[in-house]
């Protein structure tokens, strides 16, 4: 390497340094920041694992709608309802394609995967009044 | 911040993991800004190198932390430059037009130079020619460049931080060499 190349090394040390040395405070708070999150998360099980039981869950779900899809889709269609027939009792047949629709809107209402997520407060709950009665 | 792998020893790993990545941060965050032109992107990129550490690699000998995370630094800038070029490709605004103007030390008002050193420093025209000619630079070349000549990495780090042989980091750096003596050679003569 020449004495030039040396020169512009040096040079260029120079002004790396300096860049490093002239961070804005905003720039050193957002690191400094970024950093103590990091290692805010030491102690925490990996995301993985923390989501395994939503994308379980998700996963049954989706398995189960597919399942519903498909056997609705196999079934003949259903014959529509004598013209005696009171319409509450209508309404109250399973087998109609309302009911189907009104499974599919409770599977994909968000309200009812939070309702199971829940679960895993109750199952605590059980543990702790278990060992309240133990004692 | 000077930062040495047989740190004391009673420190907890939390407590020399926190040394560490101080001692590195501002080199990743300016490595991250050279690559992306932004500001947010480096500081974006930062931080999610600094968890996946910590989450991946905290439990490696501490000698390897250094080249493990530049190693992450140039991983995901690669992975920024990737989703950029799909977003490009599919048109879709990213609204950086703002961010470009301000980021751009040229574009700067005098009041805005003086109130931030960083800036001010950016401003001068040699440091200037020295950015823009590190942006020219191939990405390859410009982490062999920057990790072996400014950072002081030994080679062995250098091709373990670019998952390469030590030999191809030195046809980097060569190349890199030539292409910035082109640009910055008249500055060494003054």
């Amino acid at each position: 390497m020449t004495e030039q190349d040396n020169a512009l090394i040096r040079m260029m040390r120079n002004h790396w340094q300096d860049e490093k040395d002239a961070l804005s405070g905003e720039d050193l708070s957002r690191l400094n920041h970024a950093r103590q999150q990091a290692l805010a998360t030491m102690d925490r099980p990996g995301l993985i694992r923390q989501l395994l039981p939503a994308r379980l869950l998700m996963a049954t779900a989706s398995a189960m709608l597919l399942l519903m899809i498909g056997l609705h889709l196999s079934q003949p269609d259903t014959p529509q309802p004598a013209s005696g027939l009171p319409q509450t009792q209508v309404q109250q047949d399973d087998s109609s394609p309302n009911a189907f629709d009104n499974d599919l809107e409770l599977l994909a209402d968000i309200d009812s995967l939070d309702l199971i997520t829940e679960l895993d407060f109750y199952q605590w709950l059980e543990l702790e009044l278990d060992e309240e009665q133990t004692l | 911040m000077s930062w040495t792998p047989t740190a004391d020893t009673s420190d907890t790993l939390e407590q020399r993991l926190n040394g560490f990545m101080a001692s590195v941060e501002r080199q990743a965050w300016l490595m991250a800004r050279q690559s992306t032109g932004h500001q947010d992107d480096a500081h974006d990129i930062v931080q999610d190198v600094m968890l996946a550490f910590v989450r991946r690699y905290r439990h490696k000998p501490s000698e390897q932390w250094r080249p493990l995370f530049f190693r992450a630094i140039q991983n995901r800038i690669h992975d920024h430059h990737r989703h950029h070029t799909v977003r490009r490709r599919w048109l879709v605004p990213t609204g950086r037009g703002q961010d470009e103007a301000h980021s751009d030390p040229a574009n700067l008002s005098p009041d805005e130079v003086t109130a931030h050193p960083a800036r001010r420093a950016a401003a001068d025209e040699l440091g200037r020619a020295i950015d823009t000619a590190l942006q020219q630079l191939p990405d390859r070349q410009r982490q062999a460049f920057v990790l072996r000549q400014l950072e002081q990495c030994s080679v062995a780090e250098t091709a373990l931080s670019m998952r390469c042989s030590e030999g191809s980091v030195k046809t980097h750096l060569s190349r890199a060499m030539v292409a910035l003596r082109q640009h910055l050679g008249e500055w060494t003569h003054d």
